[in-house]
């Protein structure tokens, strides 16, 4: 039995916080929060769930004065300042004894990618506190990695791999999230999504290559980042806003490893808010896998949620690291990667 | 990278396709062949393959083999050479106490030799024989394959990283036979009239000792569950007229497809269910699956996931299968080299991805 201490309760953390209290194996014994008016509530209250006699707390010596095994971090963009603020929290926690399973930075699902003192900070701190750290999400942390990685223990030869990851929006109501992804905006319009992917040292995805190449022995030379946008034929309404006519309806992104001359690892998503714009390019919610080869594969995975809004990308992403939680309280300390620890597999039995 | 010494037992469907990997692999380097068949003793491991020599020549003297400095054994010796679990026990116990790692594709309940799992067949005295034989050498076993070894087991298990909660997961394999030119299509029951017992089927009588015992018993352990029963059940369809196919004519009324499948019971409900749908035509039961070869998951829960995975390849007989189960145990060897001794299962060792060769694009 794990003592689990959830931190953060938004979409991502809700679901972190029913599927820790769904598992026998994992006790909840703390609950961290940022919204004021979540203080003093139940974690139960909050998670949709039966009372558990665990109250929300913005009060974080209260929660390390808990002794858990873990805490499992899944604090998010609104409620976090900046990704300074998640690092120092990391530190603190590991450097307190407590192990960390988190969702944040993305860039540390492979550490040996990660920025040098950000690593160096994080591993004194767990040499300090005996604490290992693990980060993780559906991508990065799943599909662009460990997905097609297990899947070339199949590979007699590898010539590329592709990972497309399709998603429907037109449910979102966020403003903000639609500014980001581009939707309703002029394809000339600066895109903080290019900003982002632009270079190795921010992209979130970069370390999912990194980690992939490694496994299967390539070296990567290159990265490189392309942006393609499906624009509105006429102007509609979502539930976010109005998309005008000739605005951005459907962003294509894709992230390339290089490896001797030549994209070898590539991973594309398709955002959309209309199934009427490049339809070609994908439709729905799912993932699918290409690796040229021998032999060669072709795979595609469709998870699908009926809980809060509907959303797989948060509960995946949330599941990701729950389920990790008994591995890596039993692992070293220091910070680990799916290719340091024992396989494992999720879920409790409903 | 390390460079690992590797001893190839075997030289059928699987063990060509791994011997020929070791040969193309940097990373590996062939010490030792171990062959059955007669007119394969003394040839060169090269030549075998219509290959230039390699200075490594076959043998069967199992002495000889195990005097040799190697890190790993990779045992694809397989049904038809082997006529129980007696004689690969023996095997395995012989490498594993040399001083030899081992990774076996030889019998599919070596994938989770746990007690419990198939006791008619994983007694203790054999776990115990091996065990003991690991702690002597110093050395781990790992069994793997495919089908089990992957499709099965580790491929639903990797996709329950993402799951919250699951109620059943079924794995379903879809293989169409049509352009095998086998002898086995009796043994499977094909061409037979419905209500014959194909021999194949006769080593189901016993669900809970068959070869699905191991895949089903893992599944259940990533979820943290112990299956309490395992249940069989067959279909199977026939068509109105003949059929040709590259086997042979199947005659009116005779079988042409089968659907059989292994569910694993927790608590009086269905946990998990493997399921195999093997046609010679699309043309019957159209309500089950159709495909050349691919293997469905449908993880009911919380995400629900469903999940394709569809292989082929242009060497040989264009069968993916064989290339699979060689595959996987060569690209486990650093993993299984790198582990603790003693019998180690998919979950003992790390993620790890085939450290393949990265041919220039056609």
């Amino acid at each position: 039995m794990h003592r689990v201490v959830q931190w953060g309760t938004g979409n991502v953390g809700r679901h972190a916080l029913r599927a820790i209290l769904g598992r026998p194996a994992l006790e909840l014994v703390g609950l961290r929060v940022y919204n004021p008016e979540k203080i003093g509530v139940d974690a139960g209250a909050i998670a949709g769930c039966p009372e558990t006699g665990v109250h929300a707390t913005d009060d974080v010596e209260a929660i390390l004065a808990l002794d858990a095994d873990c805490v499992n971090y899944s604090a998010l963009g609104a409620t976090e300042d900046a990704s300074g603020g998640v690092i120092d929290d990391l530190e603190r926690l590991l450097r307190a004894g407590v192990n960390v399973t988190s969702s944040a930075p993305e860039s540390l699902v492979y550490p040996k990618a990660a920025p040098r003192p950000i690593v160096e900070r994080l591993e004194q701190a767990c040499a300090q506190g005996n604490s290992s750290l693990f980060v993780s999400g559906v991508n990065p942390g799943f599909t662009m990695d460990v997905w097609p990685i297990t899947m070339t223990r199949l590979s007699r030869e590898i010539e590329r791999i592709r990972v497309t990851e399709v998603l429907d929006m037109v449910e979102y109501t966020s403003q903000s999230a639609m500014y980001f992804m581009g939707f309703g905006q002029s394809p000339d319009a600066p895109a903080p999504l290019d900003a982002m992917h632009s270079t190795p040292e921010t992209s979130p995805f970069y370390a999912s290559l990194v980690m992939t190449a490694d496994a299967i022995g390539f070296e990567l030379e290159d990265y490189r980042y392309e942006r393609d946008v499906g624009l509105a034929e006429e102007t509609f309404a979502v539930k976010a806003g109005t998309i005008e006519r000739g605005t951005i309806a459907v962003v294509k992104m894709g992230v390339y490893g290089i490896a001797r001359g030549r994209d070898v690892l590539i991973n594309e998503w398709v955002w959309r808010i209309s199934n009427q714009v490049r339809p070609e390019w994908g439709i729905g919610e799912h993932w699918s896998m290409e690796i040229e080869g021998d032999p060669s594969m072709k795979l595609s995975m469709e998870p699908r949620t009926r809980l809060d809004s509907g959303r797989v990308v948060s509960l995946t992403v949330a599941t990701a690291i729950v389920n990790a939680i008994p591995s890596v309280c039993a692992a070293p300390p220091g910070l680990r990667s799916p290719l340091d620890l024992p396989l494992w597999g999720g879920g409790y039995l409903s | 990278m390390s460079s690992y010494r590797v001893i190839q037992w075997g030289t059928g469907n699987v063990g060509r396709h791994a011997l020929r990997g070791i040969l193309e692999r940097p990373e590996l380097e062939l010490v030792g062949l171990h062959a059955y068949s007669h007119d394969k003793l003394g040839q060169d491991a090269g030549e075998l393959l219509d290959r230039e020599p390699v200075g490594v020549v076959a043998t069967n003297d199992v002495d000889a083999l195990l005097a040799l400095e190697a890190d790993c054994v990779v045992y694809n010796a397989l049904g038809t050479t082997l006529v129980s679990l007696e004689q690969p026990v023996d095997d395995l116990v012989r490498i594993l106490e040399s001083g030899k790692n081992c990774i076996s594709s030889a019998i599919d309940l070596f994938l989770f030799m746990q007690r419990g799992v198939a006791p008619k067949f994983l007694t203790d005295e054999v776990i115990d024989r091996i065990e003991d034989a690991c702690t002597r050498g110093g050395t781990t076993l790992y069994g793997t394959g495919m089908t089990p070894g992957f499709a099965l087991d580790l491929f639903p298990i990797t996709l329950t990283r993402v799951s919250r909660d699951v109620e059943h997961v079924r794995i379903t394999e879809v293989v169409n036979l049509r352009d095998y030119r086998s002898s086995m299509m009796e043994f499977m029951g094909f061409g037979l009239v419905p209500g014959s017992d194909a021999e194949m089927y006769k080593l189901f009588a016993d669900p809970p000792n068959s070869p699905y015992a191991a895949s089903l018993a893992m599944v259940a352990h990533a979820l943290g569950a112990e299956l309490d029963s395992i249940t069989y059940e067959r279909e199977v369809a026939t068509i109105d007229d003949p059929l040709e196919v590259a086997a042979g004519i199947m005659e009116a009324g005779t079988v042409v497809a089968t659907r059989f499948w292994f569910t694993g019971h927790r608590a009086g409900r269905p946990l998990v269910t493997i399921e195999y749908v093997w046609r010679l035509t699309d043309a019957v039961r159209p309500d089950w699956p159709v495909g050349h070869c691919k293997w469905q998951v449908e993880i009911t829960g919380d995400p629900s996931i469903r999940a394709e995975m569809e292989l082929s390849t242009e060497t040989d007989a264009k069968r993916p299968t064989s290339i699979t189960v060689a595959m996987h145990c060569l690209n486990a060897i650093p993993a299984v080299c790198a582990a603790p001794p003693g019998i180690v299962s998919h979950f003992d060792l790390p993620v790890f991805g085939g450290r393949a060769l990265g041919r220039e694009p056609r």
